[in-house]
């Protein structure tokens, strides 16, 4: 520790312990501001689903609904928890283990999380007026891309970004003796595919577009990053199968829950019944891509030659289209049957201004080529070599 | 040139307004009864789709509160597609206005379907609108300033979350970042600026993107070419869609209203001195044909009104040039709809105040209250008096007690209306006719294009009114038409609508 002239005083090192007398935090002592970002990561996320599930059925809203009201409560938690933690942290004289252990910010301390949170709460605030000025300029965006949405994403995303860093320092901290911090980083990575898959829904969430060449393209650029990432950064075996299981177990409870409460729209056309909250899509079945994944980058040594992370990156795209292939193909046909038409799966629920029809039942785009799961392994290829820098990156977090 | 997306395009949304139906303003005003309920209802289009319509319902003479819903019903899918009912608020301090708004969600043929109900009974009414993109509106100076600062804010504030990932968050707590880290971290944090830049371009260039798709999409009308020429029985104007959607047969066929498939409308562009209603027959689906009427020769602003099975309505607008030479040629045509009718009128600006002398001797005299406001609910009444100042009787002229249009002076504005208000009454009895037992009160039957008079102006058949909404401030000519004696004649009153 070598402090410099230029200091500031209050991130002044000299008033710092030294890095050897910090415990390594366990299992029983996850700070509050923890488990404070991973509640806003879950509420925004609930309340996106809430939100597209509202839009389907009840079409209208005011700022006010339920559903808005859980996304910003997890900006606001978010931002509010994370503030009063750096401004703590910068200020507060019994804060100084904690100033050793954040990154400066224009001349503030705190945990990089706690910065990332607050960017991602800014971002949210200012898709606001953004988004309102979008509906006057342009008319009511009723779909999840557009520009002021991506704006709100980029805000949601980051939280849980940082949402995900606050858990790993905790977890890189702890010389791999904090289990809760591996579940809990798996539980914010989960948050966090969900997201990228509710972002990606246009593209490739419904069944019937999953045997397109759209789907496979799609897939191999959005999820590899992420499920890598994931993988390569948690100290369990198992950090991109856990993340995908709680991808799938908290989209599926949504839709059993979803389902549960009667509504009806309130704006026309209704070319369709609709009595219940429209539950989103049966999600994909992600988790065995990510075991694969997993299982690649357990095996794959991660030192060596240069060539190293471009052989496994090249691996897991090939992996990833080829699995999500195999398990995707035939899940889709059954989600179109009859068999997937009950309260479980919560298939061929459709939007109350969706005009009935047999596309409900039918694949849509054209049929699927070699070439184009060709082109989507190149695109996973590129998307896990991303994942493992990130994945790298993180696995060396600690503040 | 970016900063010019923000704040302007001024110049769009002015053609917009040019070019949407009922040129100038798709807003519907009728009056007419519900039931048993005479009302006034207002309809505000919300200028984007989706957008939110304003609602305004005045019921005349209530004694006591109703209960006025409001409902809005596409086409093609009607009362059972549309969403439950919305009541309908109490403006306070205005006995027997209520207000509401609608979100009407997809562009095309609409009606809002009004229920009153009070102490007579139920009564409904069919508005019919049309749901178009009209506008895009600009981003405020303050608004553009505040989204380019907190983009600035956010974008600094990544850059730096970069620099502080790569420079202190993989060091174990309590130990400073080394000369190389620093230097690695100023690389991150320029690096990441690149990266969110790339991302903001990549952003602004699809903005632009969605913004360019939007205007295209803004509605306007079909595109016409017109001429008028000599013929063999006197000179034709003739007016030919050749809009290549209109050819593609993406559209449902046009329809009667009041029993014309196009009312068209004539206005003399040199000082709005020479007008004339006329009605050109179809000789297929693409070209229509009239006799020219014998009106000076000069430039005309033509405005061609028609209406599809749908309930869509749209005005065809065109200038044409009427030669001196073409009209000079030609023998007079006599073969005309008798419906047809055309005045001389002085200039604009010429008339005198608030009485007009027809050429039969009578007068008509506008029966003005308070000075027209812009944006403002306005009833453009009128009385017709015989030249020995008794009430004159008007006769019904194409199943109305009266047309009128009101145009401004640059033309940018022209709306067609009768005493039942802008609205297309073809529209509206086809919203009836397919909804048909839907409501109690039968409708407005007054509104019906086949029936004679309106009841509301029957008591007073030498007043026509008509209820009205200046859609922007500037200098107006209103065009009003009534039948005597067989014969038709029109006024005109000159007005200025000041700035709000």
């Amino acid at each position: 520790m070598t402090p410099t002239a230029t200091a500031d005083p209050l991130t002044t090192p000299s008033s710092e312990p030294p890095a050897e007398s910090v415990a390594p935090p366990g299992d029983r002592d996850v700070p509050w501001y923890v488990w404070a970002v991973l509640f806003a990561s879950t509420s925004v996320v609930l309340g996106v689903i809430w939100d597209i599930s509202w839009h389907r059925t009840i079409g209208r809203d005011t700022f006010w609904t339920p559903a808005h009201m859980a996304i910003y409560l997890g900006g606001a938690v978010a931002g509010l928890s994370c503030g009063w933690l750096v401004l703590r942290t910068t200020f507060a004289a019994v804060a100084a283990a904690d100033r050793a252990a954040g990154v400066t910010f224009w001349g503030f301390r705190g945990p990089l999380g706690a910065w990332v949170c607050i960017w991602g709460s800014l971002a949210m605030i200012v898709s606001g007026p953004f988004d309102d000025w979008w509906h006057s300029a342009y008319g009511l965006d009723v779909e999840i891309l557009s520009p002021p949405h991506t704006v709100l994403a980029a805000g949601i995303i980051a939280i849980q970004i940082g949402a995900m860093l606050m858990v790993l320092s905790r977890q890189n901290n702890s010389g791999g003796h904090s289990r809760l911090a591996q579940h809990l980083f798996a539980y914010a990575g989960g948050m966090l595919i969900i997201s990228m898959a509710t972002l990606a829904t246009e593209y490739v969430g419904f069944a019937n577009m999953q045997r397109n060449a759209q789907f496979y393209l799609v897939s191999a650029g959005v999820f590899p990053l992420f499920f890598v990432g994931t993988s390569r950064a948690s100290l369990s075996r198992w950090g991109a199968t856990s993340a995908a299981a709680v991808y799938m177990g908290l989209t599926i409870v949504m839709i059993w829950i979803l389902q549960l409460f009667a509504a009806e729209p309130l704006l026309g056309p209704i070319m369709r019944p609709v009595d219940s909250m429209v539950p989103p899509a049966f999600p994909l079945l992600l988790i065995v891509p990510a075991l694969a994944i997993d299982g690649l980058i357990r095996t794959l040594p991660a030192q060596g030659s240069r060539l190293r992370p471009w052989i496994t990156a090249g691996a897991v795209g090939v992996a990833f289209v080829a699995v999500l292939l195999a398990v995707q193909w035939y899940f889709s046909a059954f989600l179109l049957g009859e068999g997937a038409r009950n309260f479980l799966f919560g298939a061929d629920q459709w939007d109350y201004n969706s005009v009935p029809g047999p596309w409900q039942y039918e694949f849509w785009g054209s049929p699927l080529r070699a070439s184009a799961l060709a082109w989507a392994s190149l695109i996973g290829f590129a998307s896990a070599r991303i994942g493992l820098w990130w994945g790298d990156w993180m696995s060396r977090v600690r503040r | 040139m970016r900063l010019h997306r923000l704040f302007g395009l001024a110049f769009a949304v002015g053609v917009a307004l040019v070019a949407s139906a009922h040129v100038g303003s798709t807003n519907a005003y009728f009056e007419g009864m519900a039931g048993s309920y005479s009302v006034r209802v207002i309809v505000r289009m919300p200028g984007v789709i989706p957008g939110l319509a304003q609602i305004s319902v005045r019921v005349a003479g209530e004694s006591a509160p109703s209960v006025v819903t409001v409902r809005p019903l596409r086409w093609d899918a009607g009362l059972e597609g549309a969403p439950p009912p919305d009541t309908a608020q109490a403006v306070s301090g205005e006995q027997g206005l209520y207000s509401a708004e609608l979100w009407l969600m997809t562009a095309g043929s609409y009606s809002v379907h009004v229920s009153v109900s009070g102490t007579e009974g139920e009564g409904t009414v069919f508005v019919p609108v049309t749901a178009v993109a009209e506008r895009r509106l600009d981003m405020n100076r303050a608004m553009a300033v505040g989204l380019i600062g907190a983009v600035l804010f956010l974008f600094v504030g990544a850059m730096t979350v970069f620099g502080a990932a790569v420079r202190e968050s993989v060091l174990p707590p309590g130990e400073q970042p080394d000369a190389k880290r620093r230097r690695r971290a100023a690389i991150a944090t320029v690096l990441g600026g690149v990266l969110v830049a790339a991302i903001l371009w990549g952003g602004w260039a699809w903005w632009g993107g969605v913004d360019a798709a939007y205007r295209a999409g803004i509605f306007r009308p079909l595109a016409v070419t017109s001429a008028v020429e000599s013929g063999e029985a006197g000179p034709v104007l003739t007016l030919h869609i050749d809009d290549p959607e209109w050819l593609g047969r993406g559209w449902t066929p046009l329809m009667p209203d009041h029993g014309k498939l196009m009312h068209m409308f004539l206005v003399r562009d040199d000082g709005l001195g020479a007008f004339a209603h006329v009605h050109p027959v179809s000789a297929d689906s693409t070209s229509f044909s009239v006799a020219f009427p014998p009106l000076p020769s000069g430039s005309y602003r033509i405005y061609a009104d028609i209406v599809q099975e749908s309930g869509f309505t749209q005005t065809l607008v065109d200038t044409v040039m009427v030669a001196a030479a073409t009209l000079s040629g030609s023998p007079v045509a006599n073969d005309r709809d008798p419906d047809d009718s055309w005045a001389v009128l002085p200039a604009h600006g010429q008339t005198a105040g608030e009485r007009f002398a027809l050429p039969s001797g009578r007068t008509m005299t506008w029966e003005a209250g308070a000075q027209p406001r812009l944006d403002a609910e306005t009833m453009l009444a009128f009385r017709v008096s015989e030249a020995d100042g008794m009430p004159a009787s008007l006769e019904p002229y194409m199943g109305m007690l009266s047309h009128a249009a009101v145009t401004r002076d640059d033309g940018s504005v022209f709306i067609h209306m009768h005493p039942a208000g802008s609205i297309n009454l073809a529209a509206q009895a086809r919203f009836e006719r397919a909804e048909q037992g839907a409501g109690q009160g039968g409708g407005s039957a007054a509104s019906r294009p086949d029936a004679a008079v309106a009841p509301a102006d029957a008591a007073a058949s030498d007043v026509v009114s008509f209820p009205f909404v200046f859609p922007a401030s500037g200098a107006y000519r209103i065009f009003v038409q009534v039948k005597i004696d067989g014969v038709v004649e029109t006024a005109v009153f000159d007005v200025e609508v000041p700035e709000d």
